[in-house]
């Protein structure tokens, strides 16, 4: 799926990030121009380390009612978001199987190419407003999503997006462990980027076995 | 979370409360942001993140301004050091520091210089290529740098790429220096600093917090020159191991450095670069990445810099090739190979000296295994017409297989390079013993016996220096270049086992070739005489093959002890120790025999052979054989003529006159020929016979005869080993029926160039003991020929002076041939 030529061109360790962007109608407007320039302001601050940009492979999901891959993983260095546009209705678990389906690919091909891998990111923005999904999908993929958080294969990021009562935040809650935010600041992407390349303290106490590692505190407390 | 400093509407001092001035940004790093000075172009100064002070930072950076690491004038490498806090009202924020050398627009973060793709993306230094030796000289500059910082007493801690910039004359200069850790010997206090990022950091440092130490720093130095060396990290897995452990730090707590471990798989790129580093690197990566040497000292700066010392070590230079945006590995295509200096010492038989060479030793590149294997394979090529010439006498395959060891010497080498720990033992103790095997092999050559067990040493020898080859070749990936590879290696082992096969089937069953054996072997076959005695010796410690399959109850009876007599290195035999030593020998077994002999000793001996002291052989070389056989008279203790009741009766020549054979006119027919020698005076008698089977045309030297030969008994048809089977079996038969009052079976076995076949008997009860000694030789120095002689001997016990006697009689008919 992946041509494994990038890895002898890249050897870094890498972190898939996807980012699943809802799309609907509902997002019409304002809610999709954030979006929109979340992605840009995303790829500023995968861009502005060149070790960041080396080390994040960036996709991009639409969660439509036929959730597709605007972007397949590219490298952060390449990544230039596309402008999203409006699509009828949103089809949220299915949007996020998708996402955590080419990051499994994609770690796979890590693991053929030989290059290390941090836990994948997903970050979902949207306004938890799904409207084809039953309430069996959204359960299925929540577990999934709890599921790949325990392992801890992936970590997802929830982002509402729209000014207070313009989204469903309760909804967007329960997908996953992490509680949802708001998306004002377009700042607070950063925080869980830039461990990618910073130096971090050591864990002072962390137990054999821990999965804690050096490098993930800061966004695990983002 | 840390915000990025904005120097807006701030003023900040210096040490003396001097106004600093920031100017441009110039960058954003974890810890703070750089600023240029205004006023002031030699400086920049860094403004920590709110949050990344560090602790005690006034005076931590008072003690660094006061200690600074100063790299020397016109040294290589130099570092940011602080000169000066920076304050904001009274509160250290940050320091200035000197900018980089020359252009501070040319310093580029490290990993532009090792990861193809970010040259590519950034495209300002890396318009030029970047080629091996750049990086090997960063390399030694960087760890130039560490020496320095090390040696003022500070410790890097959190070493990284990022704390690495390199310009374009590959000097390099280490940034942050404020997170060095330390301690003041004058207060005692320890600034520590545990940040880092984990895959530049040791194991032990990974399960948690552990204070750094320089020992840390050695770790975090070699990941950054196994970076720069190969554009990897060392700890860059595929396989399982690699779902196991996908982040750098689990892989380096659990040690999985695929060159140090049989069980984890690397790309074939990674594999390609690693083999094509010196093999002193390569000791310094293992010593710092394999968990046998944990707890070993980590290779220092000072080793570093001097195993980076031969610029053009590395054969596959997996440089970033700004150019070629291809995905193909640009290292190391065949066609670069002659311009690399380690390829030359292959055109040769090289025997690498220990130590580093002036010009670097050739990295194993894969590309130097196919050079070694294709140089092999040419010296085969070039040798096989000669083999053929020479109907594939062992001789030659000695050269071949000596060339061949020459060849693939190489990586032996490799494997006595330390450190030598766990399985490197159990290789290093398999290869000296083969080694031994095959020097043995090699030693019985040189002094001419060539027995079969011997040929499997050097058989043995060879396979072993082909295996190391290939188990490097069989580790790579899956590059066209290595199924090339592997198919060369097992083309060539083949090669080599067949012929060692073939050397075995050929010697161990004579009859596969031409055993027969012409009259007077020629004089330098004298070596042949004496070392067959010895090799026979030999060949009773090393597992009799007996010619003539099971002798019966009889023949175990009397098994000569082994001779010690082999390795006799003088190239004029000595005839008489050997055969001497083989008498003394069954002589030494004779003491077991005689009270118990054969299982019906007859005490009459209804001899055939009549006791005719004054046997006046009849001095007729017969070229017609005789049908029937009438009993020559032969003297007293010769074997009795029911001994080949197939053939005529053998017509006596007195050796001194032979009669000479024309040589000149072709016989037609075959010619049997007997020359027997005694001498009643001595009680002793000798017969030789050529004619095994038989001869075509003949040569002679020196007024004998040499016959051509053929392998089967040119009437009867019967082979050299079935006459022997059969004649053996009459020899006991006949003692049964009493014949004579003792006979005692010896042994018939064959061996590289001769058979040999002893006994004992006592034609009568008042007749000596004699032993029997018959040797089938066939000359090795004249193989093409197939020239050979048998020798048959008795000799009386009783008798001293037959020993010299018969060596003389022997050495004559040999010297005979040299003029």
């Amino acid at each position: 799926m992946y041509d494994q030529a990038e890895f002898a061109d890249n050897p870094e360790s890498r972190c898939s990030i996807v980012m699943i962007v809802d799309n609907s109608g509902s997002m019409y407007g304002e809610k999709i121009a954030t979006v929109n320039r979340a992605l840009v302001k995303f790829r500023d601050i995968i861009q502005r380390d060149s070790v960041t940009a080396l080390r994040a492979d960036v996709a991009l999901v639409a969660a439509s009612d036929h959730p597709w891959v605007v972007q397949d993983f590219v490298s952060g260095a390449d990544f230039q978001p596309p402008a999203l546009e409006i699509e009828p209705a949103e089809y949220y678990s299915k949007g996020i199987n998708l996402a955590l389906d080419i990051i499994e690919a994609r770690k796979q091909s890590y693991r053929d190419g030989g290059v290390a891998y941090y836990r994948s990111l997903a970050y979902f923005l949207g306004d938890g407003y799904p409207t084809i999904d039953t309430p069996q999908e959204l359960e299925q993929v929540s577990g999934r999503l709890f599921q790949m958080e325990e392992n801890r294969g992936v970590a997802f990021f929830p982002f509402g997006v729209g000014i207070d009562g313009m989204c469903d935040m309760a909804m967007l809650n329960k997908l996953g462990p992490r509680p949802a935010k708001l998306l004002t600041n377009l700042e607070q992407l950063e925080g869980s980027i830039q461990w990618l390349a910073h130096s971090a303290a050591a864990v002072s106490n962390s137990q054999p076995g821990d999965s804690l590692r050096l490098p993930e505190q800061d966004f695990l407390s983002f | 979370m840390t915000t990025p400093t904005s120097p807006v509407g701030r003023s900040f001092q210096d040490e003396s409360g001097n106004p600093v001035v920031p100017g441009r940004q110039l960058g954003v790093g974890g810890e703070g942001t750089i600023f240029s000075v205004d006023g002031q172009p030699g400086s920049v100064m860094k403004i920590w993140h709110s949050g990344q002070t560090p602790d005690e930072a006034d005076a931590k950076i008072a003690y660094l301004v006061k200690n600074p690491v100063k790299p020397r004038l016109g040294a290589t490498w130099s570092i940011t050091w602080p000169e000066s806090a920076v304050k904001e009202g009274g509160v250290i924020v940050g320091y200035t520091m000197p900018i980089y050398q020359g252009d501070p627009g040319e310093w580029e973060s490290m990993e532009q210089y090792y990861v193809r793709r970010a040259a590519r993306s950034t495209g300002a230094a890396q318009a030029r290529e970047i080629q091996i030796d750049d990086r090997v000289r960063m390399a030694r500059n960087l760890a130039l740098g560490f020496r320095a910082v090390h040696e003022a007493g500070y410790v890097i801690g959190d070493v990284n790429e990022k704390n690495v910039v390199v310009n374009r004359q590959n000097d390099i200069t280490l940034v942050d220096c404020d997170s060095y850790s330390f301690t003041d010997p004058d207060t005692g206090r320890t600034y520590s600093n545990n940040k880092g990022r984990a895959e530049f950091q040791a194991p032990e440092v990974q399960g948690g917090y552990v204070d750094r130490t320089q020992n840390h720093d050695y770790f975090g130095l070699a990941v950054l020159i196994f970076h720069l060396l190969t554009g990897s990290h060392p700890y860059r897995i595929t396989g399982s191991h690699a779902r196991d452990y996908p982040e750098p730090g689990l892989r380096i707590e659990a040690w999985l450095f695929p060159p140090a471990r049989g069980d984890v798989t690397a790309p074939p790129d990674y594999n390609e670069a690693w083999d094509a580093l010196t093999d002193k690197q390569q000791e310094l990566f293992l010593r710092c990445f394999d968990q046998r040497h944990e707890g070993d000292p980590r290779p220092t700066p000072e080793e570093w810099i001097e195993a980076l010392m031969d610029l053009p070590a590395v054969v596959t230079p997996p440089a970033p090739a700004p150019a070629s945006p291809g995905p193909a590995p640009a290292p190391a295509s065949p066609g670069s190979a002659p311009t690399s200096p380690s390829l030359a010492p292959s055109s040769a038989p090289t025997f690498p000296r220990p130590g580093p060479r002036p010009g670097g030793r050739p990295g194993l590149s894969i590309d130097n295994d196919l050079v070694h294997l294709g140089l092999a394979a040419a010296g085969y090529g070039a040798l096989i017409p000669l083999l053929i010439f020479s109907e594939f006498n062992p001789w030659w395959w000695l050269g071949l297989t000596v060339v061949a060891a020459a060849l693939f010497y190489l990586p032996v080498q490799r494997l006595l390079e330390p450190p030598i720990t766990g399985m490197r033992w159990v290789l290093i103790v398999a290869a000296v013993l083969v080694s031994a095997y095959f020097l043995l092999g090699l030693a019985g050559a040189a002094i001419s016996v060539w027995p079969w067990w011997m040929w499997l040493g050097v058989g043995a020898g060879a396979a072993f220096v082909f295996l190391v080859p290939a188990r490097s070749v069989f580790n790579r990936g899956n590059a066209w270049r290595r199924r090339i590879a592997i198919a060369g290696v097992l083309l060539l082992t083949l090669f080599i086992m067949s012929s060692l096969v073939w050397s075995i089937v050929r010697d161990v069953w004579l009859e596969g070739d031409s055993p027969v054996v012409t009259a007077n072997g020629g004089g330098e076959e004298s070596g042949n005489v004496a070392l067959a005695g010895g090799g026979d010796g030999g060949g009773a410690a090393s597992g009799n093959t007996a010619l003539t399959g099971s002798g019966g109850g009889a023949s175990s009876v009397a098994v000569p002890p082994p001779l010690a007599v082999t390795a006799t290195p003088e190239p004029t035999l000595d005839i008489n120790a050997t055969v001497e030593a083989g008498i003394e020998a069954t002589r030494a077994a004779v003491p077991t025999a005689e009270p118990t002999p054969t299982p019906e000793p007859t005490p009459e001996p209804t001899a055939t052979p009549a006791p005719e002291p004054t046997a006046t052989p009849e001095p007729t070389a017969t070229p017609t054989p005789v049908p029937t056989a009438t009993p020559v008279p032969t003297p007293t203790p010769l074997p009795p003529p029911t001994r080949r009741p197939t053939r005529p009766p053998p017509t006596a020549t007195p050796v001194p006159t032979p009669t000479p054979i024309p040589t000149a006119t072709p016989v037609p027919t075959p010619v049997w020929v007997w020359h027997d020698y005694n001498d009643t005076s001595l009680k002793y008698t000798m017969n030789y016979e050529q004619s095994w089977a038989a001869m075509t045309p003949i040569q002679s030297a020196g007024g004998r005869p040499f016959f051509n030969v053929v392998d089967k008994d040119y009437r009867s048809g019967e082979s050299l080993a079935d006459f022997f089977e059969r004649y053996r079996e009459e020899l006991i038969n006949d003692a049964r029926s009493g014949s004579y009052s003792m006979f005692e079976p010896g042994r018939t076995e064959g061996r590289g160039n001769f058979i040999y076949f002893q006994y004992l008997m006592q034609p009568g009860p008042n007749d000596c003991l004699y032993h029997v000694v018959e040797h089938i030789f066939r000359s090795r120095y004249y193989p093409e020929k197939d020239y050979g002689f048998i020798v048959s001997a008795g000799i009386c016990e009783n008798e001293q002076l037959m020993h010299e006697e018969r060596r003389r009689f022997i050495l004559d008919s040999f010297e005979e041939y040299d003029d």
